[in-house]
This record gives C-alpha cells, sequence and structure tokens, in this order.
C-alpha cells in the first residue's frame, strides 16, 4: 500500500489509514509540541487535530 | 511503518514529502498560535488580578467612608423609631433582618407559633415605618 492509497483511505474516513498516518508523524507531532524545553500535552492534543485537519484539507 | 527519508523520486514519495512539508507549516503555525494564545491568557489573568485587587480596595474604600455616612444619617430617626418598640419586638427585628434568622427557629427560641413570630415582625416593621415617617413629617 503506496502513501497516496493511505492518504486516500484516511481523506475518506477510514480509521486505520488515519492511525497509521498518525504513527508515522507521532515524532513530529511530539516535537512540535515542546514548549521552553517541555513537552506540553495540550499542545500535543492540538497537534493531532491539526494533522487530521491536514488530511481533510490536502490536496492530492 | 517506519518514517524513513525517501529520494523524493518517485510519484508517491514526491506526494508524500509534499504532505510532510504541509502538516510541518501547519504543526508550526498551531504551536506559533498556542504560544500566541498563552501569553494572552496570562495577560489577561495578571489584568484581572489588578482588577479584583483595585476592587477590594474600592469596596474597602466605600465601607469605610460611603456606608458609615448614611448609617449615620439614617441612625438618629432609625435609632428613635426602634426606642419605641417593645423589648420583644426588637429583638425579633434584629434577629430577622441583621442575623437572618428565619422565623422557625425564631418561633422554637420565644416559644411561639411561627406566625406569631411573623406577625410581630410585620408590626415591629410597620412601627418603625410609621416613625420615620412621622419624624420626616
Amino acid at each position: 500500500m503506496t502513501f497516496r492509497d493511505i492518504l486516500i483511505r484516511a481523506k475518506l474516513g477510514d480509521e486505520t489509514a488515519k492511525m497509521m498516518l498518525l504513527e508515522q508523524y507521532k515524532p513530529m507531532l511530539i516535537k512540535g509540541s515542546i514548549l521552553n524545553g517541555r513537552f506540553d500535552e495540550d499542545l500535543y492534543q492540538e497537534q493531532c487535530l491539526v494533522l487530521m485537519k491536514a488530511i481533510n484539507q490536502f490536496i492530492i | 511503518m517506519v518514517f524513513q527519508r525517501n529520494e523524493g523520486q518517485e510519484q508517491d514519495e514526491i506526494l508524500q514529502n509534499r504532505f510532510t512539508s504541509y502538516l510541518l507549516a501547519a504543526v508550526h503555525r498551531r504551536r506559533a498560535q498556542y504560544i500566541d494564545e498563552e501569553v494572552k491568557a496570562q495577560k489577561i489573568s495578571s489584568l484581572m488580578e489588578e482588577r479584583t485587587m483595585d476592587s477590594t480596595f474600592d469596596l474597602e474604600e466605600e465601607a469605610l467612608s460611603e456606608i458609615p455616612l448614611y448609617m449615620r444619617l439614617q441612625n438618629e430617626k432609625l435609632f428613635w423609631a426602634l426606642s419605641t418598640l417593645t423589648e420583644r419586638e426588637r429583638y425579633v427585628f434584629f434577629a430577622c433582618a441583621l442575623e437572618e434568622k428565619d422565623y422557625e427557629k425564631l418561633a422554637t427560641e420565644l416559644g411561639l407559633s411561627y406566625k406569631g413570630v411573623a406577625a410581630i415582625y410585620y408590626r415591629a416593621i410597620q412601627k418603625i415605618k410609621k416613625k420615620m415617617k412621622e419624624e420626616l413629617l
């Protein structure tokens, strides 16, 4: 299964595909959730929402 | 699935890189926004603290200046009106008006019925009103 397939499935609302993308991009989301050298749980939640929004809005 | 840097040659790899950079930009933007929100929230909460501190100061000032003046003006009339009440009426009036006791407690305390206490209170109020009007005239 290629990245395109996963992305399309996620766009269509496939939960497993979304989880695959979340797993894949987790390190990036965690890195984007560090404030003053500390991991911010609330911001991480927001970043997860950002990923979901990005999946929906990204134009293939 | 492991996130690996790809060569960016294949169509699929190009798509993935495009998505990654898209997401990266969004993540950075969200982080900056979050920091902004936090700074604003801190500013607001510190402002609120100042406000409440100001308002307590105002309240104290009010308590010290305005209310005693008002009380003093009213007190002479009120004192005179209260002095015309009977001991029992005065007790019931103060207990109801100032200590906010309910009629039931007062009734058991004084060995009266609920209605009896209510009547005493009502009579006391009427007397005070009447006396204060008399004073005005």
